[in-house]
Formats: C-alpha cells, sequence, structure tokens
C-alpha cells in the first residue's frame, strides 16, 4: 500500500518494486563484452606493436647496412688514409628518404708502428624513422691495401739516361724526404730505405755516373722488359688508367696546380686541382690525383704539383717545378732547368736531363703518400669474418 | 466511502515463473554459449600468438647465427635437415696490444659477453706478408679474461685482457677478435612438447630450450636447407652461401589433433668473401 498525501492507496506490484534482473543481466553482460573486447584489443595490440618493433628493428638493421656500403663506396683515401691510429671520423646522421638513419665512425685501429698494416673498424648504428627504439648496431673490419707501384730506385729506365749541359743535374737513390713544409707526422712510420739511383739495363746507358748516387748509384738489371716494366702485379699500366682522376690530350701543360677548396673540403673535381703540396693546412694537402695523358705533358713554370702521372708519351718538366709523388712514362721524360722532384719514376724509353738544377730525389715518403692517398688504395673488406652484429 | 481494496496478490503465477525461468534459461545459455565461443577464440587466438612467438624467436636466433657464420672459414661443422652444429660467436673486439711473453690480448671496441662461461675459445686476424694469400684467422683456447692487465699501444685503457694459449705471431694491433663456443641447434624433447634447442657441440647431450614449443621432428618442426651460392641445395658445410630456415609450431592444445602454423626465411652467410 503506497502513501499518497497521506492516505494509503493501493498501487500495482510492478509499479512500485523493481524486482527483476534484466538490468543486472545487461549489465553483467555489457561487463563481459567489455572484458572480450578489451582482451581483443590487448591481443590486438600486442600483435601490433610486435609487428611495429619488427618493422623497426628491420629498418634500423638496413639503414645500418646502408651506412656501412655509403662509408666503404665513398672512401676518400686522402681522408682516411691520412688518420693516425686512434683517430676517428663520424659519418652522419644521415636519413633516408623513405625512413630511418644512420650514424657511422671509421676509426682507424691499427698501430703507428706498423704502418703497412692499415686497420680500419667501422661501425654503423642504424635507427628507425619514429619512434627512435630498436636501433641495431653493425661493423666491419677493412684493410686500407695499395699496390706498391714503386720504386725499386729512384729512375728506373728502359734506355738511357742521359746528363747534358747545366749545373749539376743528379739523380739521387738517397732516400730524402721533401724539405721545408711537409710536416714530420706526413712521414711518420713510413720507412726511409735508399735504393739505386737509377736501374738500367747496361751500365753503358748513363752517360755520367757521377751525376748518380744511391746505394748503390746504378744498378744494372738486363731482365726487366718493357711489358714487366709496367706490371705492378695486381695492377699493370691500363689498370692505373682506368683508375685515373682525370684524363688530359696529347700536348697538356701545366704551369701550376689550382688547389680549390669547396666547403672546407678539396675539390677533387677540378681538373687542375693537382694537390697542394706546400700548404699542409690545406684540405688539398693529402690529394694526390691520378692523371693520365694521352700523349706528350709539359710541366712548367714556377709551379708545383703532386700525384700519379701516366703519360703515355713523353713528360717534360722545366723549371722551376716541384713535383711530388709518382710518374709512368711511357717514352722519354726531360727535365730541364732548376726542377725538384721527389718520389719515383718509370720510364719507357729516355731520361734527358738539361739545364740548370734539375734533381732528382728518391722519396719514400712522397711515393708512399702518393700510393696510400690516392685512389690507388681501396678498403677491402678482411675475409671471411669481417662483418658483424653488435650487442 | 473509502475504496476498497482488491484481493492481495500472493505471488507469481506458474506461468509467469515458467515464463520468467525459460527467459533466464535462454539468456543464460546463450550467454555461456557466447562466453565458451570467446573462451575457444582467445585460447585459439593466444596459442596462435604463442605460436608466432615461438617462430619468430627461433627464425631469428637461428637467421642472427647463420648470419654470423663463414662456411669457407669452417664454422658450420655439420649440417643436417633438423639441426646445425656451427661457430657462436658471442663477442667481438679489437686488439689493441699483442704480448707474445705473457700470451696476452688487450682489447677494444669490446660488444658481447667477454666471459669465460660464455665462451673458451677465440679466433684472431692473422697476417704475414702484403698478400692476402697468407692471411688466418687462428683460432686459440682461452684461458682467463680480465679487466685489468696491459694497456694498449696508444696508451688508452684496454676495456678486457684475454689471455690464450698458442701462437700469437701474426697478430697485429688492429685484428679483429672473435669469442666463440661450438655449439648445436636442434629439437628436442621436453615434458612432451619439441623445442629449439642450444648445446655445447664438445660436451653432452644436454639441450638448454632456446625457443618454442615447436612440432615434432616428424611434423617438420625445423627444416633446414642449404644452398651453394648457385642456388643449388648441398650438404657440404664449406659450400653453405645461404640458409632456409622453416619452423612449425603447435596452435593446438592436445597433442594428439595438432594444428600448426608455418614460417620461414632465408639468411646469407654474411661473413664468406
Amino acid at each position: 500500500m503506497a502513501e499518497l498525501r497521506g492516505v494509503k492507496v493501493w498501487m500495482p506490484a510492478r509499479l512500485k518494486d523493481s524486482g527483476g534482473f534484466a538490468l543486472a543481466m545487461a549489465i553483467f553482460a555489457l561487463v563481459l563484452l567489455a572484458v572480450i573486447v578489451a582482451g581483443g584489443y590487448f591481443s590486438a595490440s600486442q600483435e601490433f606493436h610486435i609487428g611495429r618493433g619488427m618493422r623497426s628493428t628491420t629498418t634500423s638493421f638496413y639503414a645500418g647496412e646502408a651506412g656501412i656500403r655509403q662509408v666503404l663506396e665513398d672512401w676518400d683515401p686522402a681522408v682516411y688514409g691520412a688518420l693516425l691510429p686512434g683517430d676517428t671520423i663520424t659519418v652522419g646522421p644521415v636519413a633516408f628518404e623513405g625512413g630511418g638513419s644512420y650514424t657511422a665512425s671509421v676509426v682507424r685501429v691499427g698501430s703507428a708502428a706498423d704502418s703497412a698494416k692499415r686497420y680500419f673498424y667501422i661501425e654503423s648504428v642504424g635507427r628507425p624513422p619514429s619512434p627512435t627504439v630498436g636501433e641495431r648496431r653493425q661493423a666491419v673490419v677493412v684493410r686500407a691495401t695499395f699496390p706498391e707501384l714503386c720504386c725499386d730506385g729512384a729512375v728506373k729506365t728502359y734506355n738511357q739516361v742521359l746528363f747534358g749541359g747545366g749545373a749539376q743535374p743528379i739523380i739521387s737513390g738517397l732516400n730524402d724526404d721533401p724539405p721545408g713544409t711537409w710536416p714530420a707526422s706526413a712521414c711518420a712510420g713510413i720507412p726511409g730505405d735508399s735504393a739505386p739511383g737509377v736501374i738500367v739495363r747496361q751500365a753503358a746507358n748513363v752517360n755520367d755516373p757521377t751525376r748518380v748516387q744511391g746505394q748503390p748509384p746504378i744498378w744494372i738489371d738486363p731482365t726487366f722488359t718493357l711489358p714487366t716494366m709496367f706490371d705492378f702485379g695486381d695492377l699493370d699500366y691500363d689498370d692505373l688508367v682506368a683508375l685515373a682522376d682525370h684524363e688530359f690530350p696529347d700536348g697538356f701543360s701545366l704551369n701550376n696546380s689550382q688547389p680549390t677548396v669547396v666547403d672546407g673540403k678539396c675539390d677533387r673535381s677540378n681538373p687542375l686541382n693537382w694537390g697542394a703540396p706546400s700548404t699542409p693546412s690545406s684540405p688539398c694537402f693529402n690529394y694526390f690525383p691520378i692523371i693520365h695523358v694521352t700523349g706528350d705533358l709539359s710541366l712548367t713554370g714556377s709551379g708545383e704539383a703532386q700525384g700519379i702521372l701516366l703519360v703515355d708519351r713523353d713528360l717534360t718538366i722545366t723549371g722551376p717545378f716541384e713535383f711530388y709523388g709518382i710518374v709512368l712514362v711511357k717514352r722519354d721524360l726531360f727535365m730541364g732547368g732548376p726542377v725538384d722532384f721527389y718520389g719515383g719514376a718509370v720510364v719507357g724509353d729516355d731520361v734527358h736531363f738539361s739545364g740548370a738544377t734539375p734533381r732528382f730525389w728518391l722519396s719514400r715518403c712522397a711515393t708512399e703518400r702518393a700510393e696510400r692517398l690516392s685512389k690507388l688504395t681501396r678498403p677491402r673488406l678482411i675475409s671471411p669474418r669481417a662483418w658483424v652484429e653488435l650487442f | 466511502m473509502m475504496p476498497r481494496p482488491p484481493a492481495r496478490s500472493l505471488g507469481f503465477t506458474l506461468v509467469e515463473v515458467i515464463v520468467a525461468m525459460t527467459l533466464t534459461g535462454i539468456v543464460v545459455a546463450g550467454t555461456l554459449k557466447a562466453l565458451t565461443a570467446q573462451r575457444k577464440f582467445y585460447t585459439r587466438q593466444a596459442r596462435i600468438l604463442d605460436a608466432r612467438h615461438a617462430m619468430r624467436a627461433s627464425t631469428i636466433i637461428l637467421a642472427s647465427e647463420f648470419r654470423e657464420a663463414s662456411a669457407t672459414g669452417g664454422d658450420l661443422y655439420a649440417v643436417a635437415a633438423d639441426s646445425v652444429a656451427l661457430r657462436s660467436t658471442v663477442g667481438f673486439a679489437i686488439v689493441c696490444n699483442v704480448s707474445g711473453v705473457s700470451g696476452t690480448l688487450s682489447l677494444k671496441h669490446l660488444s658481447g659477453h667477454f666471459r669465460l662461461d660464455a665462451a673458451d675459445s677465440v679466433l684472431v686476424f692473422a697476417e704475414y706478408g702484403a698478400s692476402d694469400a697468407d692471411d688466418v684467422w687462428r683460432a686459440l683456447p682461452v684461458v682467463g679474461i680480465s679487466t685489468a692487465g696491459s694497456n694498449c699501444d696508444s696508451g688508452e685503457t684496454a676495456d678486457r685482457v684475454v689471455t690464450v694459449t698458442g701462437d700469437l705471431s701474426g697478430i697485429w694491433v688492429g685484428a679483429p677478435l672473435r669469442l666463440f663456443r661450438a655449439y648445436v641447434f636442434g629439437l628436442f624433447e621436453f615434458n612432451g612438447r619439441w623445442w629449439l634447442g642450444r648445446r655445447n657441440r664438445g660436451s653432452g647431450p644436454d639441450y638448454v630450450p632456446v625457443a618454442g614449443p615447436l612440432a615434432p621432428p616428424g611434423d617438420g618442426g625445423l627444416q633446414l636447407t642449404y644452398y651453394r651460392q648457385d642456388g643449388a641445395t648441398t650438404v657440404n658445410p664449406s659450400l653453405v652461401s645461404r640458409v632456409h630456415i622453416s619452423v612449425r609450431a603447435p596452435t593446438d592444445r592436445t597433442l594428439a589433433d595438432p594444428a600448426y602454423r608455418d614460417l620461414s626465411t632465408s639468411t646469407y652467410l654474411r661473413n664468406d668473401g
């Protein structure tokens, strides 16, 4: 009996009492459904996160891999070849358009005591685009090796060495580091052993032996031939031509190197940039281009240059000119006037010295720098087991 | 005059009770059926997820091991369709000092687990002349690993110093070093289920589970196919260039009526050439 304004009145039971369980059942069902949906969402979300994590780590792996490949592809011998043991160069971070990035570091890990074994440890960290979780690290060990083109002696020639006119022309096989501007660190660790001044096939081929110094001054080797002179084991002349940075036509003449620097880096694209041998602070000090000339080449004027010259016919150097490096001349080498040549030469025909004080000094430092800092030096993965995935 | 109240309702009628009970039964039965179906669905889904996790873990572990190996260098000792014995690299470093007198190699650029309980041998790169022909990875037993000892040639502090027995000639500063242990990976049974396991190759048959459960060997729980460089299959460990890894994992609870999921991947051996 319900009360209405103090009066007890009868009302139907269904209107005054909610005694059913539909609401409870509905709530129970809703809770159940919520639990089920939450469980489903949790599972799906876990799978999603696992999938995303897998994708991230895979992206990182290949980004890191690309970093190593890119470092090897872009290997600049003038930069990496000049690293001292313990030195590190960091590349990146470099981002890819499709996502992911890498940061690579190149460490010269060899010992100063052994300059020939040039080990580099390249570690690359790959990262996914976003979120930045799941980075992967991998590394390789490479050796930057170079074929030895030079030199059994200061000058090796197939025919004659002819000294004429002028005062004090000289060929010296007594090792001599370039004087003056080259810092000691440039030649550090390079063995300084001396060698013959000239190597010829017979003694009569040198018209004035008093002009030659070395250990011994003249070395007679009747066995070598024109083809073998230009065969350097792993490489021959044609292989070297294929490696040339720049090629010039017959009759080309250079009066001075024009080292150019762009964005703080030596501009290797400039064909007249033949290094900066007298400026150690220049980024081009360590740049030794390989130059191929399809005929005759002249180096004239008051200039300087460095590198590896491949001359298909005659090379003429008239001073005052200074050259540092290696020359391979298929025919004659003419040196006239005050010329200072530091390095080594292989000449397919005759060597002519004339005019005032043309000097040819064997320099192990100049020849090894030319080999080590030019494109002759390529990084090669040690074989096998060069690659490692880091933890 | 007061209205006369109707006769008092004393309860539900029989018909009302029957209807209510029938409806309740239908609702409860439906709910239970839905619950059961959902439970089965989630159980199945959970098993599929578990199977996927097991397969993923198995392929990742095996692919990682194969990727690190060099077939030409002899890292694969024995290859079979459902197992492989190989050198497993557990640590990597660069030699920064060599002392032939004390038989120690100081290390920098460390990665991995440099502990004697993790591995007891190293492979270290040795070279003699300028030619690659005389290069060799020399395996040496490790007798000690410490954090103290000689420093690097550069003057830096070494991260670890390993003491080895054997010839250290030809090992230069900068040479890479790998700490390794010879392991066998294969299927083994434990508590009625099959697992991808790992055991030391030299000592005892006891496997340690690394991932699973997987299908029994007879149902293709682990299938390894080895390929040469030219794409032909091979059973010669030194000729392996690529490995196809196929794993299968159970998704049903009953062993008598298994249903399986499959996962396959291929990996190249990265350390040849």
